[in-house]
């Protein structure tokens, strides 16, 4: 018998080809389980995919459309849980697949070790031939394969290039022949405009002298025009040049209008509805609405934010230029704050959770592309104060009042530069800069008055009084320089001595307040919610200068111009001023 | 065919539908409805430094029994089971990183970018194998590479590769050598790890492109033995060199050679050198004036093969990050595309200025000359030596492992008639281990 035929017989050999034959059999089976379950994914899957697409567009463009949000949130489940078990499975077959691999290559070697042949020692050969052939044959197949990758490298030799020296120089030229971005507008150009909530600087007080003191809705004696606003909201108008800006928005719709100054003809309407974004609207409380926060403007775009986290642009002449959705504000009775602007950064005041979520922070985004410029976070809860960029004696600072820090930042950079230690929840009323000190609000408990010139946290420095009666909930304060005025809800007008904060007088009337006073030609203009416009003189003594009503609600803070004051109630914006 | 053969052709073809079972699945990730914002990413905890001193230490001890198992024992079946242990540890276990022939890109890295630190164990698992080599030859490539032990394993059926083959496709490794730098050296990419042909079966999954490159790969290696590690192995062109000059060389026979032939055909790999004839006369002056001939045209060989790699740099440049976004950058500036990728989207973001990234581009593109110039030279002076050394005669009287190209496997040592009486002797106990 045969070392072979031995070998055949021995059960070492038996076992081998055994094990061989079962490895390659488990290896073939779990092949063939993986590639069906791989071509289910890509071949089956994807059709599937589209059509979990098209469903997201279609709820893009029917937010409302339940049934099909149903059937989505339904098939998009169902997919992830089916590529979840199928990449389980994946990753288990393979490792199976392995395993069954290294056993069938391990067990067909032992086999193959039984079946071994002696070399043959007599094999008659010609080594120098051999040799001679083989090193001619090793030159032409290096030449060979010289001569492939030369191709292959003067074949890319033949393909076109980008030269980026000669690009950089043609970009360089391109940009210089483009028409330059429009510059932002100067602060001088800002202060003769109203270009946010209160103003230039945010702080309540108009330039102008010619403002009118009042009018009689009766006989429209006093009143330029009265126009409808088509969606609700409580934000105030902004004014640049010859149009004014409001928004409006309910739970579906978002937009912004554009209205003539003299006409109050609706100029165009800018519609923000239909982006992406959350589904669901926001949980916001009646008195604060969806479109509580003011727009802004450079006098190139004008931006809206909206309670849905929706934030946008649109030219003066009414073509949308970006939209961006920040996500919905965890606010407890809704988004509020307003925009403002530097330079050509939109500001944004995106305060929500509690202190420690450390979800908010302040966003700068570049007008002109959307970009987001620079993000600061900041330890404060949710809160409603509208930021303002104020020049001080020695820059620009960007003023912002939460709970419970009041920040002062670089509005170019989002550096921040001071911070104070002195509010608390429900931070509502914005702050104020006058001469050279900031005012802000401690709901229900202090005026205050702060040092701006600070660097860290000067909680301890740079308090210089505070005031604890007569102070408001909701609207914000207003000075003249000598003398700050507060407003409360319920309708108390107090007047403090600008230096020291002593009380120097204060005077109830009826009705409620929620829009903040403003001055104009050393008078305080006051609005109630019942449509009453109070007149009175911003002086240490009080002195009532008139009155009048319209037959509407008024919530918004009134935006002035040249000769005129701009009222915007929840369904109306009117314009109070003579007729030329 | 026979019925072994029609079961590893089987098998072969089954392992292409390999390729669909490791590749996985991209998975975008859920778009929340609800104002929930992703939560930042957070970066995970430094990896434990213990693992890789532990590696190491591994690799120091499979390196000392590799070395031991081929010179000493010369065993076989014992080198075997430590290139098996050796591939589940290094590459299942480990999932094949960090490896000395990915290393090669850190040390390229770093001898080139002052930016760049290497980590003392990447340029410890280079140079140890290194180390070993210089004393004992190739044990690393014998049994403690797990690429070179999953090759190993799937030789199944080996065929010999005619030497002047070998000889002309081992240049691809020069070649990848030479890039590898190059790719590592500008900042591009560790073009050794990315394009690591086994990684994804260590890994259980990846790239399908990989996955099917290692497929194949293995696929070739049923019949030639370690087509990776012959033709295309970056670090081997390194080992070669140490292995030529190691103190301690895997021999075939424990004794004299007595040119029985019986190891002729042995080495699946090609490594033994058969003894020479003496040269006739005729032909020895032909190759005499053809050796003349390239060693005068070696400096047209390297300046040419210089000169084409320097001009292939506009395409390889592309890989780098940089040159890759402004060629996207520029082109979406021209209108050749019009939407934007993320890449873009995300440069625009930072407001840095096209002409800056151009520039940066360009700086990028001359680097790549400049090297292309210094891989061409190198692999230009490799064709020029691999030329002359075809015209030389090498004078040997007896069969050899070739100190380069034996991966110390211990395939040959049982085809010596000699061996054969030292392990008799050995079992009979009069002998001890040579």
């Amino acid at each position: 018998m045969t070392n072979e035929k031995q070998n055949k017989l021995s059960p070492w050999h038996q076992t081998a080809v055994a094990i061989t034959l079962i490895s390659a059999i488990v290896a073939c089976i779990i092949v063939i389980a993986i590639s069906i379950s791989y071509v289910k994914t890509t071949i089956v899957q994807p059709e599937r995919e589209e059509q979990l697409v098209r469903l997201k567009q279609i709820i893009i463009d029917q937010p409302n459309n339940q049934q099909v949000l149903d059937f989505l949130r339904e098939l998009d489940l169902e997919f992830r849980k089916q590529r979840t078990a199928r990449i389980e499975f994946a990753k288990k077959g393979n490792l199976l697949l392995i395993i069954s691999l290294i056993a069938f290559a391990l067990s067909f070697k032992w086999a193959s070790a039984f079946k071994q042949q002696l070399p043959n020692p007599c094999k008659e050969s010609n080594d120098l031939a051999e040799q001679i052939i083989n090193a001619s044959w090793s030159r032409r197949a290096i030449l060979a394969g010289v001569i492939l990758l030369a191709s292959i490298a003067i074949y890319n030799l033949t393909q076109p290039d980008i030269d980026f020296d000669k690009a950089s120089v043609l970009a360089k030229a391109e940009n210089e022949n483009k028409p330059p971005i429009p510059a932002f507008p100067t602060f001088e150009e800002f202060n003769d405009n109203w270009p946010a909530f209160r103003g230039p600087q945010g702080n309540g007080v108009s330039k102008h002298a010619n403002i009118p003191t009042g009018f009689n809705a009766e006989t429209k004696e006093g009143m330029l025009w009265q126009t409808n606003v088509p969606l609700p909201g409580f934000n105030s108008p902004i004014v640049w040049g010859e149009k004014v800006f409001l928004s409006g928005a309910t739970e579906t719709q978002r937009q912004i209008f554009c209205f003539d100054v003299n006409s109050g003809e609706l100029l165009w309407t800018g519609d923000l509805s239909s982006l992406p974004g959350a589904t669901e609207p926001p949980d916001v409380m009646e008195d604060t609405g969806f479109a509580a926060s003011s727009m802004t403007t450079d006098g190139i775009n004008v931006y809206a934010i909206f309670a849905s986290g929706h934030i946008g642009a649109f030219s003066l002449d009414g073509k949308k230029v970006w939209a961006r959705y920040l996500g919905i504000p965890d606010s407890t009775y809704g988004y509020a704050s307003s925009l403002t602007m530097y330079q050509n950064l939109v500001i944004v005041q995106y305060d929500q959770g509690e202190t420690d979520d450390e979800l908010s922070k302040m966003i700068a985004i570049n007008g002109q592309t959307g970009k987001t410029a620079w993000e600061t976070k900041r330890s404060v809860a949710n809160s409603w104060p509208s930021p303002i960029v104020v020049k001080t004696e020695s820059s620009f600072q960007l003023i912002t009042a939460a709970d419970p820090w009041v920040i002062s930042y670089d509005p170019a950079t989002g550096k921040q530069l001071w911070q104070i230690d002195c509010l608390g929840t429900d931070s509502a009323p914005s702050p104020i800069y006058a001469n050279g000190l900031a005012f802000v609000i401690m709901p229900y408990s202090e005026l205050i008055a702060l040092d701006t010139n600070g660097q860290g946290d000067v909680t301890e420095t740079a308090i210089k009084w505070a005031a604890d009666e007569g102070i408001p909930d909701i609207c914000s304060p207003v000075s003249n320089d000598s003398e700050v005025f507060t407003l409360t809800t319920g309708g108390t007008l107090s007047c403090f001595n600008f230096s020291d904060g002593k009380k120097l007088w204060e005077k109830e009337f009826d009705g409620e307040f929620n829009a903040s006073p403003s001055i104009a030609a050393d008078n305080l203009f006051l609005f109630s919610i019942k449509g009453d416009m109070i007149v009175v003189k911003a002086s240490p003594k009080f002195e009532e200068v008139r009155r009048s009503k319209i037959n509407d609600k008024v919530y918004a803070s009134p935006a002035f111009m040249d000769g005129k004051i701009f009222i915007r109630s929840v369904e109306n914006l009117y314009c109070i001023g003579a007729a030329n | 065919m026979t019925a072994r053969n029609v079961n590893i052709l089987v098998i072969a073809l089954l392992m292409l539908f390999c390729c669909s079972a490791l590749a996985v699945e991209n998975f975008p990730p859920p778009d929340f409805e609800s104002g929930y914002t992703l939560p930042d990413t957070e970066v995970p905890e430094a990896k434990n430094m213990q693992h890789e001193y532990i590696a190491l230490g591994v690799l120091f001890v499979a390196l000392s029994i590799s070395a031991y198992l081929s010179l000493k024992n010369r065993n076989r079946k014992l080198i075997f089971s430590l290139m098996i242990f050796s591939m589940l540890y290094f590459g299942f276990f480990r999932k094949g990183c960090i490896c000395p022939i990915g290393s090669i890109g850190n040390v390229a890295l770093s001898a080139f970018s002052s930016d760049y630190a290497i980590p003392l164990i990447a340029l410890a698992f280079f140079l140890l194998p290194l180390i070993f080599t210089v004393f004992f030859g190739r044990v690393f490539c014998s049994a403690v590479c797990p690429l070179g032990a999953i090759q190993d394993l799937v030789l199944l059926k080996p065929i010999s590769v005619p030497s002047w083959l070998e000889n002309s496709l081992r240049i691809l490794a020069y070649l990848y050598l030479g890039l590898a730098v190059l790719f590592a050296a500008t900042g591009a990419s560790f073009i050794i790890c990315r394009y690591d042909p086994f990684i994804a079966i260590f890994r259980l999954g990846g790239n399908l492109n990989i996955v099917i490159l290692g497929v194949c790969l293995l696929l070739i290696g049923i019949f030639i033995g370690r087509p990776y590690c012959r033709f295309l192995c970056p670090y081997s062109v390194i080992l070669r060199q140490f292995s030529r000059i190691s103190r301690k060389k895997v021999s075939i026979t424990p004794d004299d050679c007595i040119k029985c032939k019986l190891c002729e055909d042995a080495c699946p790999f090609g490594a033994i050198d058969k003894p020479t004839q003496p040269w006739p006369g005729g032909s020895y002056i032909k190759d005499k004036k053809l050796l003349a001939m390239l060693i005068v045209l070696t400096p047209v060989i390297i300046f040419i093969s210089g000169w084409l790699l320097s001009s292939a740099s506009p395409p390889l440049s592309r890989s780098h990050p940089t040159v890759s976004l402004a060629q996207r950058i520029y082109l979406e500036e021209n209108k050749t595309f019009t939407d934007s990728t993320d890449a873009s989207d995300a440069f625009r973001a930072t407001g840095k200025t096209i002409n800056t990234l151009y520039s940066e581009a360009s700086a990028v593109k001359e680097q790549f000359t400049l090297g292309g110039w210094f891989v061409g030279t190198f692999v230009g002076f490799v064709i020029a030596a691999k030329l002359i050394g075809s015209t030389i005669r090498w004078r040997r009287t007896e069969y050899l492992a070739n100190p380069a190209s034996c991966l110390a496997c211990g395939r040959c040592f049982k085809y010596c008639p000699k061996e054969q009486v030292r392990l008799k002797k050995k079992s009979s106990g009069n002998i001890d281990d040579k």
